[in-house]
């Protein structure tokens, strides 16, 4: 009995023992590298071998296990432990390549690479920093996004319940200043036709000789269409000599334009580019280009997110300074009023407008209406050949060069989680039906769409990051990790300090 | 009755309409009427089936024999011109027939460094067989020539069997210069296509040559185009109606099986027969066309060529190996690559930026896929002035290198012969002011446009502008480059936009005034070799003592361009006919001595599938130059891009590939030292197998693997013919597989396609699926060992250190090694005139793989040098995929690869 429980010891020790230098054993897989029995088992398949074949520099098993410390096999796993880092498990053919992988340098022969964990671990830590740092940025960002939004809607529902009444109240208004208006109009006119009266009188003897001039020119080209109008409906007449002859006519008004060399050039490149512009463009233009893209807006709503305090929906034409009268006569003054109840009365219709749309209508803007930031935004990205412009809750295009854009999709709505944005039902494409259009949305600092693909024939994707989709839950698991990476570094630092690593 | 068969009309003319727009992105891709045809083009349609061979005849009283040469004056008799003929025999296995005008007339002749030098002067004497006043009959080795007089013709055989006939059709013709004439017909002194006006200031100059290979009925070579490895006839249906054509140009969307001739051109075509293999180079850089017809049991050939002289090399050795050694004494062997652009290459236009790069790189970390290149195409560049950087997007170009090296690898950016003309750019600015650049016919630097619009081109055939141009890569002067960036040449024919058939003007003028017209199909090589010079110098810069080799990719080339480094076939399609193409013309390649090539894995205009992905890789990996490369406006596709269980298969197959370096780079240093191909047709390995002088459907690598490509969509099975005369081993399960003349079915899965060992051969394998070859140089090897119905093999391995020159001095290893009497040797392999090799590596053989070995009661033991006794086990075949244990295989015997053993293989 105690013979045998000695025994049993003895077992456990060299099982410790060999697992403990068992080079690139990860742990969790400790326990069929025991050595118990003086064999190894396969971990998968079976096969059994004995145990000092286990890390011989030669392959026995088919699933690699009997070598993960050595590269003999090409489907093992070499297990980094990294202490002050994270552990890694490494494709065993990277081990003994010449090349560090594992930051404590443990795949490569001793002394080729030296431990980079604990810079690893520094610059890790440091890209968390500043990541949080982001974070925080983006949440603050999104939590305007919401409050605007808020104050928004709550400034719409204020308005909401008189609305009907203050526009009836408000077209009064215009009208009696619009009639005020035309009797003072009505005087000033009624003075300026007297002194035209005479003017024109003058003028009327050379306007009938232009006029007769006029007419002639009318008969002849009345005759030219009626013989062109001929011709379409008898074919042969415009084949043969005569369509010749049109051609030449054609071709004096523009002569024929013989290619230039530069052109034939541009021809010839855009066979493998598609691109008229391909061969030639200066470097400068691209960088240009490159700088456009980004976030646009085609409308008001966003484009006043950015002037802090101020009323988001005005039009600017509302405003538009150069409308106000400024000679202080009484026409001038009359004609400001009434510009200015129209004025009012625009405001109150864009208002019901809003109103409709973002209280009453069903479009999704996310929760907390976080997406209303979005409203009338627009976001594009070049690529080599095409950009892509997505206008959220309206459309999105595709363009080529200067060419007219293509509409891959109309404004659908977002995926269950918000990280996708559809537009649907876009120009048709050959064989394929209406093409369709997504945008993968992940948090970012800010609004920037990138990539634009087409995965599929008609099917077009690309990304945009924005702050909206960022999350608090996020930024503590984040917060998280850092905390317990600056714990982990702690406890390291004092193992090398007492020696024990 | 009518209104049925009116009805059926209609109904065709939708089927075709339809069908029409169904296949208009293949149809509309070729643009036919932009290059020239032989009736479009005055020297050819003035040749082209004229007999005219009459009016030559040897004047006898002329004749001069000297030991190895023979002279004679050829008159044209109606013109009251002479001519001068030159046969000469060589000891390196030819005969030279050259005709040329007088001294004095200065007709074009390819410049000596186009080949190499040291053959001119190794000559075997003529014995004059017999004379008599219309023939006189010589003979030099087992070659026999007869010349006759009256009409000259000219007849060769070799161990007595017909080889070659010249002017027996009466077909001969040489334009001698001649004054202006106002009766000279039309295109004689101009000639204008598509409003480019040649203006062609020496008037007519064109040679026919009439060329019959009696009872030959497949020839092969004139590369390059896409058409069958057996040159059909030219007589056939469209578009076989029209000549071979060689003349370099750059052809927009490329079709699968056209006539039409490529990016480069290699005068050297080969004829086979069961018993004799003949070829034959015209060494002239001029545009020609060659027609092919096969009348009676006869290959017949007119070679038409528009300028220069008549140098015709007749390679009488008699086999395709002797043919291709002759050859290599003239135009040289293929340069041993640098071990690392042997692995695979990832291109694409274009790598974006410098986080594109980052990513792609650490793809094929992360996915466990091996490679060696990461390439840039031409948006890299600021504006397409070569050697510079668009610092958008590549702000630090050299840590970028750095980084991609620190893991082994290398990188590649493309480098045009174009030069955009802007004063602030140096490269153009240095150039102009020193006159570099080719001239147009009014002597001004030529002006065409390319990809940076208004360009200049580098005068390459002048040696001053080549060392000029080899200055422009030492690290100083390329900036932002490193010792780990090597060079691409495209757009090297050369590709002028709006130049006539996208290529420069012939009227043009090169240094020394020669006519671009002369001297076409040598831009290319002349790029190519002088980029090639300037990493060269480089090296020699960076390493002193053993410098570097140079790796430089060309598109366009010439017979001597494997001395420089590599081609490929350029912009072929994703699409199956293209894959398929792909064997054929590679296969021409390696049987006119430029074995280095490889096709774009992929295709590269347009978007493969999965399943097309996957298959061209599993061919991919047995072309000698292994590319990934895909137009810019295609889907991304790198190797991961496809799905899991794709991946799985792609990198399986990448893997394979480094499997094989060892076996393929000891193939390239047979090529190297012997202008043996890599890949070979089938015919090659078994020329008495008349039924195979035409399969360019599968191939073989070396002698020791023969591979069928899988090369239709949704197979799951292809016939294979595996020749008789040999044993053959599937090579992933190692199963005996008994020889089939007729092709027989083969079961076919997405995993692989079917590869086997030919019995006979010893194989060197490495079998660590590292992650560049860098990676594998510790590693050790296996070999295979397939053996024949003799129960024999043998094979060789070949190493270095894969980088320097240090190997032409003796740093090498290579060893021999042979399985006879049950006994497996290792032995130093000799090659006569070489320094012996004296490279130790400290690595093993950690598995030695028998097939074949005949069934044993109690198995096998292995008796290593006399001493230790270890028994075979069962095993896999390869290390490299999880497969059934039935190879016979000895376990780690560490065998040290650099010295002498035996190991006896006994039953236990």
């Amino acid at each position: 009995m105690g013979a045998l429980f000695a025994l049993v010891l003895v077992g456990l020790a060299l099982a410790q023992g060999h697992a403990a230098t068992i080079r690139g054993m990860n742990p969790d897989l400790a326990s069929h590298y025991t050595g118990a029995g003086g064999t190894f088992a396969c971990i998968t398949g079976g096969k059994k071998i004995p145990f000092e074949r286990v890390n011989d520099d030669y392959c026995d098993c088919a699933d690699g296990s009997d070598e993960p410390g050595t590269s003999a096999c090409h489907n093992g796993v070499f297990y980094c432990r990294n202490l002050g880092h994270e552990p890694r498990l490494l494709a065993s053919p990277f081990v003994d390549d010449g090349i560090c992988d594992c930051c404590d340098g443990a795949d490569e022969a001793k002394g080729k690479c030296g431990n980079r964990c604990l810079e690893a671990g520094a610059v890790h830590r440091e890209a968390l920093k500043a990541k949080i740092a982001q974070y925080e940025q983006a949440l603050f960002t999104k939590a305007g996004y919401i409050t605007k939004a808020a104050n928004f809607k709550q400034e719409l529902q204020l308005k909401a319940g008189t609305i009907a009444e203050d526009i009836a109240k408000q077209t009064e208004v215009v009208a009696k200043a619009k009639a005020e208006l035309d009797v003072l109009e009505k005087a000033e006119s009624d003075r300026i036709a007297a002194e035209e009266a005479k003017r024109a009188a003058d003028a009327q003897a050379a306007e009938a000789a232009l006029q007769a001039q006029a007419d002639a020119a009318e008969a002849a080209k009345a005759a030219a269409e009626k013989a062109a109008a001929d011709a379409a409906a008898n074919p042969e007449l415009a084949t043969g000599a005569d369509a010749h002859q049109e051609r030449k006519l054609g071709e004096e008004a523009k002569p024929e334009h013989e290619e230039t060399p530069e052109e034939r050039g541009r021809r010839i490149a855009s066979q493998w580019t598609h691109d008229p512009e391909a061969a030639g463009v200066p470097a400068s233009n691209v960088e240009g280009e490159e700088g456009e893209d980004g976030e646009h807006h085609h409308g008001d709503y966003a484009q006043d997110q950015h002037h802090d305090g101020e009323e988001w929906h005005d039009d600017d034409h509302l405003d538009d300074p150069l409308s106000t009268d400024t000679t202080g006569t009484p026409l001038g003054e009359a004609r400001n009023r009434a510009h200015q109840a129209q004025h009012d009365l625009d405001r109150l219709k864009k208002d019901e407008e809003n109103i409709a749309l973002f209280l009453r209508g069903n479009l999704n803007f996310g929760p907390d209406d976080m997406f209303l930031a979005f409203h009338d935004s627009c976001f594009t990205s070049h690529q080599t050949r095409w950009t892509y412009e997505a206008c959220f809750f309206h459309k999105a295009t595709q363009r080529e060069g200067h060419q007219a854009p293509v509409t891959v999709g109309r404004w659908y709505g977002f995926s269950e989680d918000y990280k996708v944005a559809h537009f649907t039902g876009g120009d048709e494409c050959w064989n394929v039906g209406p093409r369709s259009f997504s945008v993968q949305m992940s948090c970012g600092m800010e609004n920037r769409m990138s990539d634009g693909e087409e995965p599929a024939t008609c099917r077009y994707q690309a990304k945009l990051t924005t702050p909206a989709l960022c999350t608090e839950a996020e930024l503590d698991g984040l917060k998280e990790e850092l905390h317990k990476l600056e714990e982990f570094e702690k406890e390291v630092r004092e193992k090398i300090a007492k020696d024990e690593l | 009755m009518a209104a049925p068969g009116a009805k059926t009309r209609v109904q065709a003319i939708l089927l075709l309409a339809l069908s029409l727009v169904l296949s208009s992105h293949v149809v509309s891709a070729f643009k036919d009427n932009e290059f020239k045809k032989c009736a479009q083009t005055s020297f050819c349609s003035r040749n082209r089936g004229v007999q005219q061979g009459q009016n030559f005849e040897i004047v006898p009283a002329s004749l001069v024999l000297n030991t190895a040469t023979l002279t004679a004056t050829l008159s044209n008799k109606p013109a009251s011109k002479t001519l001068q003929l030159t046969l000469t025999s060589h000891a390196d296995g030819f005969v030279r027939f050259m005709v040329d005008e007088l001294p004095g007339v200065g007709r074009y002749q390819v410049p000596g460094d186009v080949l190499v030098s040291g053959w001119e002067t190794k000559k075997a004497a003529f014995k004059e067989e017999s004379r008599s006043a219309n023939q006189i009959v010589l003979s030099s080795g087992d070659a026999r020539v007869e010349l006759n007089f009256q009409p000259f013709t000219l007849a060769i055989s070799v161990k007595g069997q017909p080889a070659l006939q010249i002017n027996s059709r009466n077909l001969f013709n040489f334009e001698h210069r001649r004054t202006k004439q106002d009766s000279d017909p039309a295109g004689y002194w101009e000639e204008t296509w598509m409003s480019h006006t040649d203006s062609k200031p020496k008037g007519p100059e064109a040679m026919s040559l009439d060329l019959v290979f009696p009872g030959f009925q497949n020839v092969y070579g004139i590369p390059e185009r896409a058409t069958s490895l057996s040159l059909r006839p030219t007589n056939g249906a469209a578009p076989y109606g029209e000549p071979y054509r060689l003349y370099n140009l750059d052809v927009f969307e490329y079709l699968d099986d056209h006539p039409f001739g490529l990016y480069g051109s290699i005068p050297v075509m080969m004829a086979h027969k069961k018993g004799l293999t003949v070829g034959v180079f015209w060494n002239n850089a001029a545009e020609m066309f060659v027609d092919v017809v096969k009348p009676g049991r006869d290959t017949a050939v007119q070679w038409i060529t528009e300028s220069g002289i008549v140098d015709l090399f007749v390679f009488v050795g008699g086999s395709a190996p002797a043919v291709l050694a002759s050859y290599a004494k003239v135009a040289g062997t293929t340069a041993l690559p640098q071990l690392f652009s042997l692995g695979y290459h990832q291109c694409r236009w274009n790598y974006k930026d410098e986080a594109d790069v980052k990513a792609v790189d650490g793809g094929f970390d992360e996915h466990a896929i091996p490679y060696d290149v990461l390439w840039l195409d031409i948006e890299h560049t600021n504006g397409k002035r070569y050697l510079t950087w668009d610092s958008s997007v590549f702000p630090n170009p050299i840590p970028m290198q750095e980084d991609v090296a620190s893991r082994g690898r290398e990188m590649v950016t493309i480098v045009d012969p174009h030069v955009k003309r802007d004063h602030a750019y140096y490269v153009f600015s240095e150039a102009e002011k020193a006159g570099h650049f080719v001239k147009n016919k009014y002597n001004n630097d030529f002006d065409g446009w390319c990809w940076p619009g208004q360009s200049s081109y580098l005068d390459v055939t002048s040696p001053a502008v080549r060392s000029w141009w080899a200055e422009q890569f030492t690290l100083d002067k390329y900036q932002g480059s490193t010792k780990h960036l090597y060079i691409w040449n495209d757009m090297n024919e050369p590709s002028v936009f709006n130049g006539p058939e996208i290529t420069m003007q012939k009227d043009n003028i090169h240094f020394g005034g020669v006519e671009h017209r002369d001297n076409h199909n040598l831009y290319g090589i002349y790029y190519h070799m002088a980029t090639a010079e300037g990493l060269k110098l480089r090296g020699s810069i960076v390493n002193p003592e053993s410098g570097d080799r140079p790796f430089v990719l060309s598109r366009a080339f010439f017979s001597g361009t494997q001395r420089v480094g590599p081609i490929w076939t350029g912009d072929n399609a994703a699409q199956w006919s293209h894959l398929k193409v792909s064997v054929p013309m590679l296969l021409t390649l390696g049987l006119t001595g430029l074995p280095y090539s490889g096709a774009d894995v992929g295709g590269f205009f347009g978007n493969p599938d999965a399943e097309l992905m996957t298959r061209w890789y599993q061919v991919g990996i047995f072309y000698p130059f292994f590319r990934g490369h895909a137009h810019l406006e295609t889907q991304r596709r790198e190797p991961w891009l496809f799905g899991p269980e794709t991946t799985a298969r792609i990198r399986t197959a990448i893997r394979g590939r480094y499997a094989m370096l060892p076996y393929i780079y000891t193939l390239f240093r047979a090529a190297n030292t012997s202008g043996l191909p890599i890949l070979r047709p089938l015919w090659y390995e078994f020329p008495e197998a008349e039924e195979l002088f035409a399969v360019d459907e599968e191939f073989m690598l070396g002698s020791a693997m023969l591979v069928k490509p899988v090369s239709a969509a949704g197979a799951s099975s292809v016939d294979v013919t595996l020749p008789q005369g040999a044993r053959w081993y599937d090579a992933l399960t190692g199963a005996m597989v008994p020889p089939r003349t007729k092709s027989h079915r083969v079961q076919v899965t997405l995993d692989g396609i079917p590869v086997y060992y030919r019995g006979g051969n010893i194989v060197p394998r490495r079998e660590r699926p590292r992650r560049s070859t860098a990676a594998q140089a510790n590693d050790p090897y296996t070999l295979v060992v397939a053996l024949d119905d003799k129960g024999e093999a043998a094979g060789s391995l070949y190493a270095d250190d894969g980088r320097t020159f240090a190997f032409t001095r003796g740093d090498y290893l290579h060893r021999d090694f042979t399985f006879k009497g049950m006994k497996l040797t290792s032995t130093a392999h000799q090659e006569p005139g070489l320094p012996a090799g004296t490279l130790t590596l400290p690595l093993t053989v950690e598995r030695v793989v028998f097939l074949g070995l005949p069934p044993a009661r109690r198995g096998y033991k292995a008796v290593i040098g006399g001493k230790h006794t270890v028994p075979l086990e069962a095993g896999p075949l390869s290390m490299l995929a999880a497969q059934a244990e039935n190879a016979l295989v000895l376990r780690k015997p560490d065998l040290p690869v650099s010295h002498d053993w035996t190991v006896e293989i006994v039953a236990a």
